[in-house]
């Protein structure tokens, strides 16, 4: 028994911005969805099934909101499914839609995932009072630096590495229509002389605060072969999970992201990741993980990774583009920025990544993570279908 | 057993919700004390005006006025008003189709009392005083014994549109934190730590969950750790966090207390931010009063060797 | 329904669900459930191919508290694991089409809900339209009485025959020991009229947990595995006022498309926390006299909210697994007024 082969045809984003005040919550996801039918040059009837993703909950104030989005994604009558792993949501969204294509539960499955993080605060959602717990944080850049700080003496990566990834990431950006923050007059100073906000982290170095929306159709080889654009096919797709916290886990570089690529290898018949995968997008909402996930992933040995990054080789035009699109650091709908990883990595196996696309990208890795560095979800997709 | 720890948690955020152009027509409506409906593509009037129809998924935008007067198509006698209810005093949850709808909207009724309601009964709109475009502009429905009420021949084209509301949502709960983190609630007030050993791994947690997060089973065996430890890594946090009572520039610490088989997370005082270091040798300084260490000071030995605490990172 | 791997329902445990369980946390009230179904398999968690969970943040009020649960597992080394925000119903649907497309041959699913903390009426308010429903603070039983009442007026129903749900529900429930409200319970005066506090659910804390397995694993596990015949769940249009509340037409399409009208069931287990709710599922899921509703007293016995639909599976499985049961249908149920709901059809082999 094989699974069948999973392809993406239609792919839409909302223009990602800090607030989408003329749209609600269903217009705004509405937004994407539509974009990705007109993609694929479907119709509402042409969906079997609806998979929805976001992160918590309070950033709306609106408790499983599958149910009030059942309408505007015309779902009823239909199967609607709803998912949440916390940062890899996006990511995880994508992988559980499609088990159901290839598992042949259903043809064509519409996934999406958002935020519209100005209901609210984003400070506020991840920082919710714990009673007895003693205060001493708010937010996530003072959470994740100590682990950076970790990375660099581990590694002895010169403190300016993750200045040189936020100068790339929001350069890469200018050349993505839907990213958020568009930086016309960054420069390398100005990433350098940004205010250190959790020493290590400059201000320039951490994600912005995002309303936006992303979708995705998936379907199979009948769909596939209908498609008005050529597809994306998944050659590999895995979720790995680990405790939060424990003792002897590696906090720079978790098993579970090690485990997780070593399986969408596996899957794919990748055997030397560096060489052989074209492009990846990644889940980058601090500038240093970029060289730190490069190792997670096997682009580089153990320690190396900032090396690939200093080298330029992360770069749009370098040899392994790294975050084409502007990556986290640009755009930042939580619950969506793991779907962005994702349909981004399609869009250019696709050839449709448009200024940012990578010439002759065949193989592209969407990579999506969540809570304490914990849960990992990683797609990887070609131009070609799947040898089976 | 020990008596359980609890604590009120209170969940509060006045939501900013953007309302897109249907909702922002009908909330804008009830502010003028018009009532719009959204018509579908085939001719069914929705009232309230929803986006995207929930029929054939259609974005639809068409709208066009309803009376302020309907018949109740269901009702429920609500003796008991609750927080954030419509009105205080006993009232019926009902359903109401206006007069040119073809759909019904949920709202209160007032009514004496639950015999002074049934169902096919006809209603009006009662409009609040104050309105500023929100379902609440409708400060509920009454009993009305006449005909459908006038149309004000409106299109839902209004100057000074209202484009968002303040959602304000408060929930109450009351906190426990379970067995293992009361326990160490407990022994913190005695000013010592104390984690929980997994009977499988033999390794120390600190706080204690209840169970060994990589082995999966029930840990009680009760370990002092500490009361010294060494600084594995930290951030120097710079920016001030609303709701926090703690001066920046400060050292936040991951701090690996001696016996634990894991970093806790600390503040680091009693030395300049610049001068912390990872390996640097800590002891917590307590407050009066305070439940936890109000922060870790250096207690002047040498630092611990990289190799020592480099798992820990 | 046909699928390209037969996949069955092989353990099942749970809490005792109990009006607070405050000297518990979430994790330490699941832990023993998760070793209740390991147990009853012979399996540890190393051999188990996939976890999925069901829980919501807004029932106990702390963000992310599915990764603290996560801790009761024993994910090390790490695991395939997913979390949907749903009743664990829909975590178990999850895991199946995991176990269809042959990556995992195994799979853990539990679901937990803790409604002590807070006011489990209020916080289903959240739920509703954010625009227009959710700043009236509609509370859960005030929805299901307005479609209560609507059954009442169509004739389907009155408040006799509702007590008479109520009343053959906690007595089923003397049964079963894990259950909250069991034996003679008074109707009581109205919640919010029609509905009396004997037609609503009780409020409490606890959890549920299934093992899943595929083909000859499935035979392996368990002497007479629960085969899943089909399973299928449909979502309605959100809005009470365009929905007819005496119907429940998603559930009757999840139930023809998971196969369950094809042959007459024995048992059903229905996910109805009211007793008026019961009434609309029957009609839909066309249940005569002469199928066994509800042995285990269903969610008017226990409804631990997010795990309540995914013991309605567990506890159809069991009576397979006990052959009590050959053909049995389970139902589970989302949102205001069974907006969406979820349809399985297990079967046990012939004896």
């Amino acid at each position: 028994m094989s699974k069948e082969p999973v392809a993406v045809v239609g792919i839409g984003q909302t223009k990602h911005v800090a607030a989408r005040r003329d749209v609600s919550i269903a217009g705004l996801v509405r937004e994407a969805a539509q974009r990705a039918l007109e993609d694929a040059e479907l119709t509402w009837a042409d969906i079997d099934a609806v998979v929805i993703g976001k992160a918590p909950d309070f950033f709306e104030g609106v408790m499983m909101p599958e149910l009030y989005l059942a309408d505007a994604l015309g779902a009823v009558g239909k199967p609607m499914l709803r998912v949440h792993t916390a940062g890899s949501v996006g990511g995880s969204t994508a992988l559980v839609s499609t088990n159901l294509v290839a598992g042949r539960v259903h043809g064509t499955v519409l996934t999406l995932a958002y935020e519209k993080q100005s209901e609210s605060n984003a400070m506020w959602g991840l920082s919710l009072p714990i009673p007895f717990q003693q205060p001493l944080l708010a937010g996530a850049g003072g959470f994740f630096a100590p682990h950076v700080r970790a990375y660099m003496r581990r590694t002895g990566a010169p403190d300016t590495v993750g200045s040189l990834v936020a100068y790339k990431d929001r350069r890469n950006a200018l050349k993505n229509p839907y990213a958020h923050l568009h930086e016309h007059d960054i420069t390398l100073e100005k990433v350098q002389a940004s205010p250190m906000l959790w020493d290590p982290i400059r201000y320039s170095e951490t994600c912005p605060s995002s309303d936006g929306a992303c979708a995705m159709i998936l379907t199979d080889r009948a769909g596939a072969a209908r498609s008005p654009r050529p597809p994306a096919w998944m050659h590999g797709g895995a979720m790995r999970s680990e405790p939060t916290l424990f003792a002897g886990k590696d906090c720079v570089s978790p098993q579970a992201g090690k485990d997780c690529a070593a399986d969408v290898y596996r899957q794919a018949g990748i055997a030397d990741p560096r060489r052989e995968i074209d492009a990846v997008e990644m889940y980058v909402p601090f500038s240093w993980y970029e060289p730190m996930w490069l190792e997670n992933l096997g682009f580089a040995d153990e320690g190396e990774g900032w090396k690939l990054t200093e080298a330029g080789v992360t770069e749009l035009e370098g040899d392994l583009p790294v975050n084409m699109s502007g990556g986290v650091l640009s755009t930042n709908p939580i619950g969506a920025s793991g779907m962005i990883r994702f349909a981004e990595a399609a869009l250019q196996v696709r050839g449709q990544a448009g200024e940012h696309q990578v010439d002759g990208a065949r193989r592209v890795l969407g990579h999506a993570y969540g809570g304490g560095s914990q849960f990992f979800s990683m797609w990887l997709v070609g131009a070609e279908p799947p040898a089976s | 057993m020990p008596e359980v720890l609890k604590a009120p948690l209170v969940v509060e955020f006045p939501f900013t919700r953007s309302l897109g152009p249907v909702q922002s027509a009908f909330l804008t409506g009830l502010r003028e004390r018009v009532v719009l409906g959204v018509r579908t593509t085939d001719g069914r009037t929705l009232v309230p005006p929803v986006e995207y129809d929930p029929v054939t998924a259609d974005e639809i935008r068409d709208l066009v006025e309803v009376a302020p007067t309907g018949t109740v198509t269901t009702w429920a006698w609500n003796h008991e008003p609750r927080r954030g209810q419509p009105l205080g005093t006993p009232f019926a949850w009902v359903l109401v189709k206006l007069d040119g709808a073809d759909t019904a909207l949920l709202h209160a009724l007032d009514a004496p009392g639950p015999d002074a309601v049934r169902t096919g009964m006809r209603v009006r709109v009662r409009w609040a005083t104050e309105r500023s475009g929100a379902i609440t502009d409708i400060a509920c429905f009454e009993p009305y014994d006449g005909a459908p009420g006038e149309l004000t021949g409106h299109d839902g084209r209004f100057g000074d549109m209202v484009t968002g509301i303040v959602a304000p949502a408060r929930l109450d709960y009351v906190y426990s934190p379970g067995r293992a983190q009361s326990a160490y609630i407990a022994s913190l007030s005695e000013r010592r730590t104390v984690g929980e050993r997994c009977p499988s791994c033999r390794k120390v947690y600190v706080p204690p969950k209840g169970a060994c997060p990589t082995c999966g089973v029930a840990t009680s065996e009760q370990v002092e750790v500490g009361p010294r430890g060494t600084v594995t890594t930290y951030c120097i946090v710079n920016i001030k966090a609303k709701n926090l009572d703690i001066e920046v520039p400060y050292v936040y610490a991951h701090i690996a207390l001696d016996g634990a088989g894991l970093a806790l997370h600390g503040r680091i005082g009693g030395i300049p931010y610049d001068e912390v270091r990872m390996g640097l040798r800590v002891e917590p300084v307590w407050s009066e009063g305070g439940r936890h260490p109000d922060h870790y000071r250096p207690t002047g030995e040498p630092d611990a060797d990289y190799e020592t605490y480099k798992e820990m990172l | 329904m046909r699928t390209v791997r037969d996949i069955a329902v092989v353990a099942f445990g749970q809490t005792d669900h109990r009006r607070t369980s405050d000297e518990l946390s979430e994790v330490e009230m699941l832990l023993p459930v998760l070793h209740d179904v390991l147990d009853r398999t012979g399996l540890q968690t190393s051999d188990i191919g996939f976890t999925c969970s069901g829980s919501t943040d807004y029932l106990a009020g702390r963000a992310f508290s599915f990764t603290m649960a996560l801790d009761g597992v024993g994910a090390w080394p790490p695991i395939s694991e997913s979390h949907v925000e749903m009743d664990g119903a829909w975590a178990l649907y999850e895991a199946w089409t995991k176990l269809l497309t042959g990556d995992a041959d195994t799979a853990l699913v539990y679901a937990y809900g803790k409604s002590s903390p807070g006011s489990v009426r209020d916080v289903l308010t959240r739920q509703l339209d954010p625009y227009y429903v959710a700043p009236l603070w509609p509370d859960s039983v005030a929805l299901a009485a307005l479609q209560a009442q609507a059954l009442i007026d169509a004739g389907e129903t009155d408040e006799l025959a509702l007590a008479s749900v109520a009343a053959r529900s906690r007595s089923s429930a003397t049964a079963n020991s894990h259950a909250q409200l069991r034996g003679s319970v008074p109707q009581g005066d109205y919640l919010v009229r029609p509905l009396r506090t004997g037609d609503c659910p009780p409020i409490g804390d606890g959890a549920a947990a299934v093992i899943l397995a595929a083909g000859d694993r499935a035979r392996e596990l368990c002497e007479r595995p629960a085969w899943i015949r089909g399973i299928d769940h449909r979502i309605e249009a959100h809005s009470l006022g365009v929905r007819d509340l005496t119907d429940s037409p998603s559930t009757r399409l999840a139930a023809e498309r998971a196969g369950a009208f094809e042959r007459p069931v024995d048992t059903a287990e229905l996910h109805a926390p009211f007793t008026s709710q019961e009434v609309v599922l029957r009609k839909a899921l066309r249940l005569d006299d002469s199928v066994r509703i509800n042995p285990s007293g269903g969610a008017l016995a226990a409804n631990p909210v997010m795990a309540a639909g995914l013991i309605r599976i567990g506890e159809a499985a069991a009576r397979v697994h006990r052959g009590e049961s050959d053909r049995a249908l389970a139902h589970a149920t989302s949102g205001p007024c069974l907006q969406q709901n979820l349809v399985a059809v297990l079967e046990g082999d012939a004896r």
